[in-house]
């Protein structure tokens, strides 16, 4: 489904950093994969890479068979809307906003007419159990809440693929087991997850297990 | 986001109680303008101790100009003593006396509480018959028309008794009497001015001001000068446009200054909200979505500003309106204008802002 080949993403800022450096990688419909390493391996920038949000140096990522090189920027920016969910360690929630209307904003620029909006918003907060909270202010959840009411906000998109950079990085592991679970039953309804992490717990519970360091992918453990 | 938008509110209050304000007040002179100075003409000789123009003077070709309701020599004659009996000791008073021609009377228009004008035959016949004014009169002690009273020493029968006039008010404080009938005076008078009054109808005073003197004299028409009243449609166009123009020129002043510091603030605003950008981004938003969002946002700012600008301009208009008694304006085409510039200012204001914004790398932005 996303194939790698090649990638590097190199910064030349006086010297030049190898943030990612000819990384091969394959991903296929329905995986639960884990891009663990050491901070500044480039597991994010992969993630980044992965979801559109930052574009490679050099070699080739093909999304469904289409080298993304190929796309303009609106087709850029309505794959990234479409096919891929993103969820963040900070969650990202808008202050001032209600957790459904927070939810609705990853429809606003797709084809969601408005009126469908807040029915798959409302779906979304179900299927991670917040429903009840629809109309709270965010900033009065806890940190666990808030994660789940991100994991909604990238759901009511229908994405092909969940991407999450250390989404337990700000959870206490109780909590963050919560979350481990929400995204493995995600998984098993067939949903494709890359997690970045540094938890080995996350590691434990997924399909594959890809190691970074200084910008390459070193090893790669399926379970 | 209410800080923002001060500045808009500020700019748009001014400028909308300036414009309002300036509206009122002109409407206001036009009300309080006086009708009886604006028709009123007066013309004499450039050189004051020039005496023999007045007899001179070619009033019945004065009179067949257009829009001269009535026009006629005026002399008046300063400091007289005007006594009730003949001898000094008896009830005096000082005076202004004006000398007019019946042309000259109906255009300072007594308004008599007894008795009767003098006329065309009293004028021919230089009779000695007095209008006194209210004031002369009580101090006098006369009441009654047929009086005899003593000007200088000439006397004169009292033909009636006015309060109020149109024009010439120093007549408020003397007596009138026909024009010939002074000439005896001219001798006791220490100071003299020698003048043609004219009425003309509304709006007609600047034109005949400035044919009058060739039609008085026609051998010497630089020799007089026409002394008018300004013209209350100049008058108001010169107040509209001076205090109409400070104020736009201080409003649109505060309206940038406020609109700078919207695109400041606003500037501010989207680097903390850098994540929001980032997220927006991640979820599908293009470049140029971002950008429409801000300008929209920082228009929706300016112009709720300018309305709570106009709302308070309005206010102040009416605040002074009441409280000068004056009757408040409101200008539909103000409040249009101050509601749009607010718009357009705040579309303005928000491009850098929205540029900015559109400049933010979503994976710097959702870094944390």
């Amino acid at each position: 489904m996303l194939a790698l080949e090649g990638v590097s993403k190199v910064y030349r800022d006086g010297v030049e950093i190898r943030a990612l450096w000819n990384v091969d990688l394959t991903v296929e419909e329905g995986e639960f994969i884990a891009v663990m390493g050491p901070s500044g391996s480039g597991k994010s920038t992969l993630l980044n890479v992965i979801g559109l949000l930052d574009h490679p140096t050099s070699g080739a990522y093909r999304i469904r068979g289409v080298d993304v090189a190929d796309l303009d920027d609106r087709s850029r920016s309505a794959a990234r809307g479409q096919l891929f969910g993103f969820v963040f360690q900070a969650y990202h929630l808008l202050a001032g906003r209600s957790v459904v209307e927070n939810v609705e904003l990853s429809m606003v620029y797709g084809p969601v007419p408005t009126r469908a909006r807040r029915h798959r918003a409302l779906d979304a907060l179900e299927r991670v159990g917040l429903a009840a909270r629809r109309h709270s202010d965010p900033r009065k959840l806890s940190g666990g809440e808030r994660q789940r009411v991100a994991i909604a906000r990238a759901l009511a998109a229908r994405p092909a693929v969940l991407l999450c950079d250390e989404p337990t990085g700000n959870l206490d592991s109780a909590t963050a087991e919560g979350i481990i679970t929400l995204l493995g039953s995600l998984n098993a309804d067939g949903l494709t997850i890359i997690v970045v992490t540094h938890d080995p717990d996350v590691a434990g519970r997924v399909g594959r297990t890809v190691e970074m360091r200084d910008g390459r992918l070193t090893v790669t453990t399926r379970r | 986001m209410f800080l923002t938008g001060l500045g808009t509110l500020l700019g748009v209050a001014l400028f909308t109680a300036t414009m309002g304000l300036s509206t009122t007040a002109r409407l206001q002179v036009a009300a309080d303008f006086d009708v009886f100075r604006a028709t009123e003409v007066l013309v004499e000789h450039r050189d004051p101790t020039s005496n023999a123009w007045l007899d001179e003077a070619e009033i019945p070709a004065l009179t067949r100009l257009a829009g001269v309701r009535s026009a006629g020599r005026l002399i008046e004659l300063d400091n007289l003593a005007v006594r009730r009996g003949p001898t000094t000791g008896a009830r005096e008073a000082g005076i202004t006396l004006l000398g007019a021609e019946p042309g000259a009377l109906d255009a300072i228009d007594p308004r008599l509480l007894v008795g009767r004008r003098f006329d065309d035959y009293h004028e021919d016949a230089a009779a000695p018959v007095v209008l006194l004014s209210a004031v002369v009169a009580d101090r006098l002690g006369v009441g009654r028309i047929g009086t005899a009273v003593f000007i200088g020493d000439a006397p004169f029968l009292v033909a009636g008794i006015y309060d109020a006039v149109d024009r010439r008010k120093e007549a408020l404080l003397g007596a009138i009497v026909p024009y010939r009938a002074s000439a005896p005076l001219l001798a006791s008078a220490p100071n003299t001015r020698r003048r043609v009054l004219i009425e003309a109808v509304p709006g007609a005073a600047a034109t005949i001001a400035a044919q009058a003197p060739l039609a008085l004299r026609p051998q010497e028409p630089d020799a007089l000068r026409s002394i008018a009243a300004p013209d209350p449609t100049t008058l108001r166009g010169g107040i509209e446009t001076t205090i109409a123009n400070m104020g736009i020129a201080l409003g649109v002043i505060v309206f940038v200054v406020g609109l700078v510091s919207v695109a400041n603030s606003t500037l501010v605003a989207i680097i903390q909200r850098t994540p929001e950008m980032g997220l927006r981004r991640a979820v599908g938003a293009r470049p140029r979505h971002i950008f429409a969002q801000i300008v929209v946002e920082t228009a929706l700012v300016t112009t709720i500003g300018g309305l709570l600008g106009l709302l308070i301009g309005e206010l102040v208009t009416l605040a002074v309106a009441v409280s000068q008694d004056w009757v408040a304006t409101f200008d539909f085409r103000i409040a249009l204008a101050a509601a749009g510039a607010s718009l357009l200012g705040g579309f303005v204001a928000g491009m850098l802002p929205a540029h900015r914004a559109t400049r933010i790398s979503p994976v710097e932005a959702l870094r944390r």
